[in-house]
């Protein structure tokens, strides 16, 4: 199962719950059972653009159709600008 | 000076060959935006507004609209409305004010004429009344409650409860690990203060320029300056309703952006008034309109709190970040937040960012966004440690310094990095080893970015001679065509001159994110390697038939076919080519990809100053930059780079900042007030490439565009106290703040 970690800001959403282990081929089954776990969560992270996420490590920016490694590492974070 | 660790040799790649675009560029052939004259061609300028903070009550045309020449005036009234949550919706409210004027310099209405002169008189007849509203400048003073308002709209998300006032507090952020108290309770040293930088822009030589040609079928062609085409053309969709497939954008070559030309500022107006008037319609910024209406890079101020052992190890970290956006909210104290502490591992920290709006223009990337200011707080810091403690200052960074594997303090595990190296490169570089002469004050900070990988397409043509044509969407801001016919010379094996590199308009390549985040190289790099690799099946399959024999067996290697039974000699590219027509036709390929692994930089940095006591004049006297390329593909463009981010941030931390009156007036919008460093300022910037390839790209790129101009604020100041006895924790470090703090015996606590 994906290991999911949450920041400060997204805690306030899980009850505190800073990691949570979810099995989820794609990115949108992560968010649709993340909604179920805490709900509010989706809409929070829609909320402040942290809809890139990093799995292992590689950050993709736009993952709804992304495919979740049995046991990735995903973080959410801030969609990324450079200059 | 290179320092490669462990990567294959190449033949091409690596090399110097002169640029294919530099002869024009030095002749002055280049076709820039603003030479470009079509006929008919009217001109078009912006009327700005006066006041920070307004309402628009009226807007009379009549009067321009009677004037000599004048064929076209737009207003806001004349541009619809997007959704809220429309991602693009503060970019068009920036283009063109609604009902209110949100900075000095906020677009309220365009014009139209036959002649410059007769479209700037026309633009100053329009009568606008404002109601002028109390406006707010300082990022503390905006973010306390009761501060005027900018948007009614905004209530500040990411709060542990749900506020029901509106705010200029965007947002906030949080990043947490650990146990902050326990780690300041163990620490034998703790070091602060807060830290303030000004808004400061980006300072391409070129302004914003385009022209538009809006044609009867409800077409339109626009030839700009940008960074990106292909989002200038959605921006422009965005603004004016329309359908992507009407707007065919054509690149023009680019005089600079460095972040600021990421986004659009002219061209939706240039289009609504070229199909106003029917003619083409051109629209070219002067330098004083870049200052006032475009994004420069966000002000700040920060506080850091630091803990760290006798021996040096920091356990602990606290960082509180606000970065003003401007007009509208951005991502910059994200960004700041997930930068602040990045060079080091430390255990336990608490770091909270705020993005606050201002009556100021909408600030746009510059360089690593943000990355900067959090860096000039934490290494000025690191810097008083490594005083405090007696340590050399490098030998306190490698002590903490993250690798592959350990926790990005963003979340995520670093992957392969190489700043263990960049500081392995300045402790054993000979200006670090040699002692600073007498008087003179030396620094070292280092700094991160993220770097992205984003989308790229790439189409790889041969020609009949054996030559090819290598067309992709990045604009060439730093050099990437060379970097493009260095890759594809050393996939097909041939001379890297018989490559020839094309930035390629809106119809004729496959959708290209903007070239920012130091991707250009990264990401469409890899498109081009891969439409390579293809057409290097395709040239086997050639052969293969020219042989009458499988494909199996038929190798490619050094830009020619072999036969692996020897049976034949070997063909060379353009013998293939030369009878492509006979063997399937012509010989092309396309590739496009979201490319995915980019590869973190980061670059450290010394220097050496001199501080002149009477006047607090700073002179840089010697700089070294060390910088992860991961692989330089041209080394020439990747020290350019280097050297470009330091002078950048040398300017950054020694003189550039915006200066407005009381009623949020910019007072020095032009070169002469706005002191931007030149060659005569500065000596050579020396540069030491450090390689350590990026395992996710075939050649080990990471891009290279944007960490060099991090280290420097910090670095500047850690020189200035160490020549002057004085922490000076606001920039720039001009001579009058360098010269109160020597005169007060201090600048702020170190």
């Amino acid at each position: 199962m994906a290991q999911v970690h949450f920041s400060s800001n997204q805690r306030r959403l899980t009850g505190g719950v800073a990691q949570v282990a979810v099995e989820a081929a794609t990115v949108r089954e992560l968010l649709r059972k993340l909604e179920e776990m805490f709900p509010g969560i989706r809409a929070h992270l829609d909320q402040t653009s942290a809809t890139a996420i990093a799995i292992d490590g590689d950050i993709v920016p736009d993952p709804i159709y992304e495919p979740v490694p049995p046991d990735a590492e995903v973080h959410f974070i801030t969609p990324l600008a450079g200059g | 000076m290179t320092i490669t660790e462990q990567r294959p040799s190449y033949r091409y790649v690596g090399t110097r060959p002169v640029r294919h675009d530099g002869l024009d560029k030095v002749v002055g052939k280049a076709r820039y935006a603003a030479d470009l004259v079509l006929p008919g061609m009217l001109y078009g300028h912006i009327l700005r507004s006066p006041h920070a903070h307004a309402r628009i009550v009226a807007i009379d045309t009549s009067a321009a609209e009677a004037m000599p020449g004048v064929r076209a005036i737009i207003t806001g009234a004349d541009f619809g409305d997007l959704p809220a949550d429309d991602p693009e919706r503060n970019m068009t409210l920036n283009l063109m004010a609604r009902d209110k004027v949100l900075y000095e310099g906020h677009a309220v209405a365009a014009v139209a004429a036959a002649t410059r002169r007769q479209a700037k008189d026309a633009a100053e007849a329009i009568a606008v009344t404002y109601e002028v509203l109390p406006h707010t400048l300082d990022i503390l003073a905006a973010m306390e409650p009761g501060a005027p308002l900018l948007h009614e709209d905004i209530f500040t998300t990411g709060l542990d409860s749900e506020p029901t006032e509106p705010s200029n507090v965007a947002n906030r952020t949080c990043y947490e690990r650990g146990d902050i108290e326990k780690g300041f309770a163990e620490s034998d040293i703790v070091v602060e203060g807060e830290f303030v930088t000004k808004p400061i822009h980006q300072g391409y030589i070129e302004p914003h320029a385009c022209v538009a040609d809006t044609g009867q079928d409800g077409k339109t062609v626009i030839w700009c300056s940008s960074q990106g085409h292909f989002r200038v053309r959605s921006q422009t969709a965005a603004m004016l309703g329309w359908d992507t497939s009407r707007i065919k954008v054509i690149p023009a070559e680019i005089g600079g952006g460095f972040g600021g030309k990421t986004t659009i500022y002219l061209e939706p107006l240039a289009v609504e008034l070229s199909a106003r008037s029917g003619r083409p319609v051109k629209m070219v910024m002067s330098r004083d309109e870049v200052f006032r209406a475009t994004g420069p890079t966000p002000g700040s101020v920060i506080r850091v709190k630091l803990g760290a052992t006798g021996d040096g190890r920091i356990i602990a970290a606290k960082a509180w970040l606000a970065y003003e956006s401007g007009a509208f909210p951005g991502v910059w104290a994200m960004l700041g937040c997930m930068c602040v502490v990045a060079p080091y591992n430390v255990e336990n920290f608490v770091i909270e960012g705020y993005e606050v709006v201002v009556n100021k223009p909408v600030n746009a990337a510059y360089r690593a966004p943000s990355a900067p200011m959090a860096a000039f707080a934490t290494d000025t810091l690191v810097d008083e440690i490594a005083q405090r403690l007696d340590i050399d200052p490098i030998d306190l960074r490698l002590l903490n310094c993250p690798s592959a594997g350990d926790q990005a303090p963003y979340g995520p595990k670093w992957p392969l990095i190489g700043l263990r190296e960049c500081l392995e490169a300045i402790r054993d570089s000979e200006h670090y080893r040699s002692e600073p002469a007498p008087g003179h004050g030396r620094g070292v900070a280092s700094g991160f970015w993220f770097n992205i990988g984003e989308a790229s397409s790439a189409t790889v043509n041969l020609n009949e001679n054996g030559t090819a044509t290598v067309v992709t969407g990045s604009p060439d801001i730093g050099g990437s065509r060379a970097s493009m016919a260095l890759m594809a010379a050393e996939e097909l094996g041939i001379d890297v001159h018989a490559i020839q590199p094309v930035v390629g308009d809106t119809e004729v390549v496959g959708f290209t994110d903007v070239t920012e985040g130091s991707r250009a190289t990264f990401a469409t790099g890899m498109a081009v390697v891969e439409a390579c690799r293809d057409l290097k099946g395709q040239l086997r399959g050639r052969a293969a038939r020219m042989w009458e024999c499988e494909v199996d067996d038929v190798e490619w290697a050094d830009g020619q076919a072999t036969h692996s039974g020897g049976e034949h000699e070997p063909l060379a590219l353009a013998d293939i080519t030369a009878e492509a027509g006979r063997t399937g036709g012509p010989l092309g390929a396309t590739a496009s990809l979201n490319a995915r692994g980019a590869g973190p930089a980061f670059s450290v940095q010394v220097v050496d100053v001199s501080v002149d006591e009477e006047t607090g004049r700073v002179t840089v006297e010697r700089y070294t930059t060390a910088q992860d390329a991961g692989t330089a593909i041209h080394p020439d463009y990747v020290e350019g780079q280097m050297q470009g981010g330091v002078v950048q941030g040398i300017g950054w931390a020694l003189n550039e900042e915006y200066i407005h009156d009381a009623d949020g007036i910019m007072e020095n919008p032009g070169f002469l007030d706005y002191r931007i460093p030149v060659a005569s300022d500065l000596p050579m910037i020396e540069t030491i490439i450090v390689e350590v390839p990026n395992p996710n790209h075939p050649y080990g790129v990471r891009g290279v565009g944007e960490v060099g101009i991090v280290p420097p604020l910090p670095a500047l100041a850690n020189a200035v106290y160490d020549a002057t006895g004085s922490r000076i924790r606001e920039l720039p470090l001009s001579p009058p703040r360098v010269l109160e703090a020597i005169m007060s015996g201090n600048g702020d606590g170190g």
